[in-house]
């Protein structure tokens, strides 16, 4: 994901906000191919650095400012997410597809919340 | 006439991704003349588009052909899975129809009524599946087309429970029906002696709903040929050439791949699922591993390509890359494609894969 246009200021409110707005961006920059990522992500690979709750808070500021945009989409095996994004949560269909473009019949569990550069 | 054409449009506006294209004809039809380029309105709604559509034929800037072919390209193309098959050696197959001769599978399918009299139909049945048209091209390929209505229970994820007076505990689930339409097509590629047979992946409600489409459009067909009288495409070599050929400049300037599925000399299988479908080569673990298979024998099953767009002899209209599966099925080998395509995009790919069967 390009992250030289999101403007993590946004989330800069306090000193905590500040090292958990830094730490994602530094993930983000790590991993300019991803086109969105998940706050399971994001908390998995750097929960053992900042506790998750700020990057909640992070999240939800980034997105009321405007600089991350998001979607729902559904978790599949292996660490897969659908192909498709939706926009809320009523519109994703009984079934998805993975990325051998095969059927996957969606759990309520599954769907997440997924955050993308707001263009 | 008027019925028919309502009807169009109604399709038109009931299919999902359909959009583009149309914008893309109104903007064609803007182009045509000045008089068409003040009084047709090119932004705007689905809605707002059909009607400026409507508007152009009305005032004859367009014709009635086009709004007809411009349906044909969006529900014939894209958003399917395609089984290729080939008619099965002699001795080996008995159809009732010899499936090259358009003729000869009209007479099956349509008994001694002229197709010209019978199709284009426009309206689904109310359930079920019916042939919507039969059309033969002047080389001898041939498409028939059906329509279908599916009607099946949505959970609405409302769940309550109630104690009964023996102690058990009573639960109610809320579902409502949901109607969904579908097309299925059967083309038969006479240059290239394939038939297709295109199961459209629209809001499917479970897993084996594709299967179920497959075997209603085997049904409809059966008068003419059945599944015996087919075998899949040999698609080993294509596979071959897509994944381990990869890095020829002819070859790595068309396209990509990403995902691969691979049998190992016993049996075992290997998957590559790159993160977020990011091009398989970016990573070189990956693709040393996938070297190593190649040397120590292992078969591509499936893999998925990316065919680059804005390269010599891509069509205008196609204008990003597109994502298409090609997986060996135990039905045969089968073509995915989640986005809806141009009819020239999907003949520009299927020529660069019949290119290297």
């Amino acid at each position: 994901m390009n992250t030289s246009s999101i403007n993590f200021e946004a989330a800069y409110s306090n000193a905590e906000l500040k090292v958990a707005a830094d730490a994602l961006r530094r993930w983000l920059e790590n991993h300019p191919e991803r086109t969105f990522f998940t706050f399971d992500q994001v908390c998995r690979e750097l929960a053992n650095s900042v506790p998750f709750e700020l990057f909640n808070r992070v999240l939800l500021r980034l997105v009321a400012a405007g600089e991350l945009q998001v979607h729902y989409r559904v978790k599949l095996g292996g660490g897969e997410y659908s192909e498709e994004a939706f926009e809320s949560l009523d519109d994703v269909p009984p079934c998805v597809f993975d990325s051998s473009f095969e059927p996957v019949e969606v759990s309520d569990e599954d769907k997440v919340t997924a955050y993308a550069h707001a263009r | 006439m008027n019925d028919e054409l309502h009807s169009i449009y109604r399709q038109l506006f009931d299919l999902s991704g359909s959009t583009n294209a149309i914008r893309d004809l109104v903007r064609d039809i803007q182009d045509r003349s000045q008089d068409a380029k003040s009084s047709i309105n090119v932004s705007g709604t689905k809605e707002e588009l059909i009607r400026n559509l409507k508007e152009a034929v009305g005032r004859r800037f367009a014709t009635i052909s086009e709004v007809q072919q411009l349906l044909w390209d969006i529900e014939e193309v894209g958003r399917q899975h395609i089984l290729l098959l080939t008619p099965a050696p002699p001795g080996l197959a008995t159809p009732v129809a010899n499936i090259s001769d358009s003729e000869e599978v009209a007479v099956a399918l349509f008994d001694e009524m002229p197709v010209k009299d019978l199709f284009p139909r426009y309206e689904y049945p109310t359930n079920g599946y019916l042939w919507a048209d039969f059309r033969v091209s002047p080389n001898g390929s041939w498409l028939a087309k059906a329509y279908g209505r599916e009607t099946y229970r949505q959970s609405q994820g409302l769940v309550s429970t109630e104690e009964m007076d023996d102690g058990t505990i009573q639960e109610i689930r809320q579902y409502a029906f949901k109607e969904v339409k579908a097309t299925l097509i059967a083309h038969w590629r006479s240059s290239a002696k394939v038939l297709e047979l295109r199961i459209d992946i629209g809001g499917i409600p479970n897993e084996k709903a594709i299967d179920e489409r497959r075997n209603e459009l085997w049904t409809l067909l059966k008068p003419a040929f059945g599944q015996s009288d087919l075998i899949g495409v040999n698609v080993d070599k294509l596979l071959e050439e897509i994944i381990f050929e990869r890095d020829k400049p002819e070859n790595k300037q068309r396209y990509s791949i990403s995902r691969v599925e691979l049998t190992d000399p016993r049996s075992g299988q290997i998957r590559v699922i790159p993160n977020q479908s990011e091009e398989l080569d970016k990573d070189p673990g990956r693709k040393a591993s996938l070297a190593a298979m190649q040397a120590n024998s292992f078969r591509p099953s499936l893999v998925r390509v990316d065919w680059k767009n804005g390269l010599d002899g891509c069509p205008k209209c196609m204008t990003e890359s597109v994502s298409v599966v090609i997986e060996k099925t135990a039905n045969g080998p089968e073509l995915r494609i989640l986005k809806r395509v141009t009819n020239a995009t999907y003949e520009y790919i299927f020529n660069q894969l019949r290119s290297r069967l």
